[in-house]
């Protein structure tokens, strides 16, 4: 593949990628999962999906 | 997202229209003519790679900045720069060092709309084929500097000299017209209807540019010739210094921040709006828009028709011969194959006046605010008001282009001065009001958590670059331009002719500077505010009176 073209590949594709995940970030989560919903400012950042451990599914020990 | 149910109050009327209006404002006439000459001959595919670094690192940060700084001037009913950032820094200076921020989207809006009315005016002579038979660079040169009034002696006269005026009086009239409608009733409903027909003569002409055959002698097609002169990468220059300011450069036009026009609109949000996701929506349009559409338009239709070493004299040239003379040869070459010519001059001129009118509409939207907030004028007086202003400064640019007051302008105000709006805000918002207060107004109400890394980068990289900006382009330029050892519109000094247009302009945006000081003092006298205690937080949204 020329260089010119992996170059445009590259651009295109991350404008393209930003701006289809801003709007569909825009379209889904429209009143859903609103990140500080009384818009006084978040007392602490939301819990990451990822902080649910497999202990916890399992022994019911870690969070949930 | 939220809005106020006093009757007082002027908001937004829909979350679509709040991001296509800030993508309006950030969308203009760079996207298409500067973008791609920027890229040609900045090292193509490989300016590429500064230019996304200084969108994450200059670009989204003060994107966030700005609608935030905005955000929390809207909190205390301040829609303008002075007051947003008495707002955050309770200090007797913030309100003077806000000045900059009012000079300098009431200078860019007169020279601006100027720029906008040679869209309208070509658009129109593409209808009624006006320059058809101008067929040559050159050729099409000419016609452009008799529309504009500064034709060399002797050569031909292809309008009367009242048409500049005409036009541009005409366009002013229509940016104030949609201005005295207010927030929702003017600039949102013009960029819903702007921003879809924007899109949509830019895809159409994309396709026609990119889908035209090889021109018989010149040999040269769009894509693989036109798309590889933009895009092909030299990776020496990305050891250029030049290079990597001139995409920080770019990236700082494209989202028109420093103007003071993304703060007065979001200024009309609640904390309850989301500020985070919609700064980075807004973001990704016009580089979607920038990257994709501008880059694929002017550029390659000109590697199609004048080769790739008449391309690259056109890429090096202004970016007003590339729209306004090269393009329309373009289109008469394209009509003698598929006769749609004349539509296609109309809807490039047309995608360049959206794209101008729905950046222009903002910029007199901190002025409007000011004088509204601080004096209680209604909106259409002092809309009208600035408009007859406006007009009376617009038609100096009109009758002395020749001698340099656009360019002048278009250096002090568009270019130097929108740096330093944008070092005061981020020093203001990161620093005096500080980051942890700073990355909390930037989520109250947030759709999404903006990633913590931003938040280091907005306190120390963004400043150092826009300063490295500021020192690079103070030494390089400004200095230069001061002292007259080049003029603000090209490589030579600016003949004594001239000189004394130049000062005069000069001196207009000083009394610009001291006019505003000198009513910011007045207002704050008037409404008794104490600097050290700072503003009465309203309940929510700001309120219309």
């Amino acid at each position: 593949m020329k260089p010119w073209v992996i170059f445009l590949v590259l651009s295109w594709g991350f404008v393209l990628s930003l701006v289809s995940w801003a709007y569909w970030r825009l379209l889904s989560d429209q009143g859903q999962k609103h990140f500080d919903p009384d818009g006084v400012g978040p007392a602490a950042p939301a819990v990451p999906a990822r902080a649910v451990g497999k202990k916890g599914r399992k022994g019911g020990k870690g969070r949930t | 997202m939220s809005t106020n149910a006093s009757s007082s109050n002027e908001a937004w009327g829909s979350r679509i229209g709040l991001i296509l209006a800030m993508a309006g404002n950030a969308v203009g006439l760079g996207n298409f003519l500067r973008f791609p000459r920027q890229a040609a001959a900045n090292g193509g595919g490989s300016f590429m790679v500064p230019y996304f670094i200084a969108l994450l690192v200059i670009g989204i940060p003060l994107m966030w900045i700005e609608w935030g700084i905005g955000r929390n001037g809207g909190r205390y009913r301040k829609g303008h720069f002075p007051g947003m950032l008495a707002a955050i820094w309770k200090h007797p200076a913030a309100k003077y060092v806000g000045v900059v921020g009012m000079v300098i989207p009431l200078s860019v809006m007169i020279y601006y709309t100027y720029i906008e009315s040679w869209t309208a005016g070509f658009a129109l002579f593409s209808l009624t084929k006006d320059y058809w038979g101008h067929t040559t660079q050159e050729g099409m040169v000419g016609y452009l500097r008799s529309f504009q009034g500064i034709r060399a002696e002797g050569a031909p006269v292809y309008h009367g000299s009242w048409t500049p005026y005409l036009f541009y009086a005409g366009t002013l009239g229509i940016n104030i017209w949609v201005l005295s409608r207010g927030i929702s009733g003017g600039i949102e409903k013009l960029a819903k209807i702007g921003m879809p027909i924007l899109f949509f003569f830019a895809v159409i002409l994309m396709g026609v540019v990119l889908f035209t055959p090889e021109q018989v002698g010149i040999g040269t097609s769009p894509i693989s010739d036109g798309l590889a002169f933009l895009y092909t990468p030299d990776l020496s220059k990305l050891g250029s210094a030049g290079v990597w300011l001139a995409a920080a450069g770019q990236i700082f036009f494209t989202l028109s921040v420093g103007m003071g026009s993304l703060q007065a609109y979001a200024s009309y949000l609640s904390t309850k709006d989301d500020i985070a996701l919609n700064g980075l929506a807004t973001a990704a349009t016009n580089e979607t828009v920038e990257v994709i559409l501008g880059g694929s338009i002017a550029i390659p239709a000109a590697v199609t028709f004048f080769g790739v070493s008449g391309a690259m004299a056109i890429a090096n040239g202004g970016s007003y011969d590339l729209g306004f003379a090269t393009m329309p040869v373009v289109f008469q070459q394209i009509d003698k194959t598929l006769p749609i010519g004349s539509l296609l001059g109309f809807m490039w001129f047309g995608l360049l006046f959206f794209a101008g009118i729905t950046s222009s509409v903002s910029m007199l939207t901190p002025i409007v605010a000011f004088f509204r907030e601080e004096f209680g004028i209604k909106r259409e007086t002092v809309a009208w008001t600035l408009g007859a202003f406006c007009f009376v400064f617009g038609m100096m640019h009109v009758h002395w282009l020749q001698h340099g007051l656009l360019d002048e302008w278009d250096y002090w105000a568009g270019t130097f001065g929108l740096v330093l709006v944008a070092i005061i805000e981020t020093v203001i918002f990161m620093w005096v009001f500080k980051p942890d207060q700073a990355w909390k107004s930037l989520h109250m109400g947030a759709d999404i958590q903006i990633p913590k890394f931003f938040k280091f980068v907005m306190t120390y990289i963004t400043p150092l670059f826009l300063f490295v900006l500021l020192g690079w382009w103070g030494t390089t330029e400004a200095i230069p331009i001061l002292f007259n050892e080049r003029s603000a519109g090209g490589s030579t000094p600016v003949p004594d002719a001239s000189w004394p247009y130049v000062a005069a302009s000069r001196s207009m945006l000083l009394l610009f500077g001291v006019a505003f000081a000198v009513l910011i003092r007045m207002a704050w006298k008037r409404n008794k505010y104490d600097d050290r205690q700072g503003f009465v937080e309203l309940d929510t949204n700001r309120a219309e009176g």
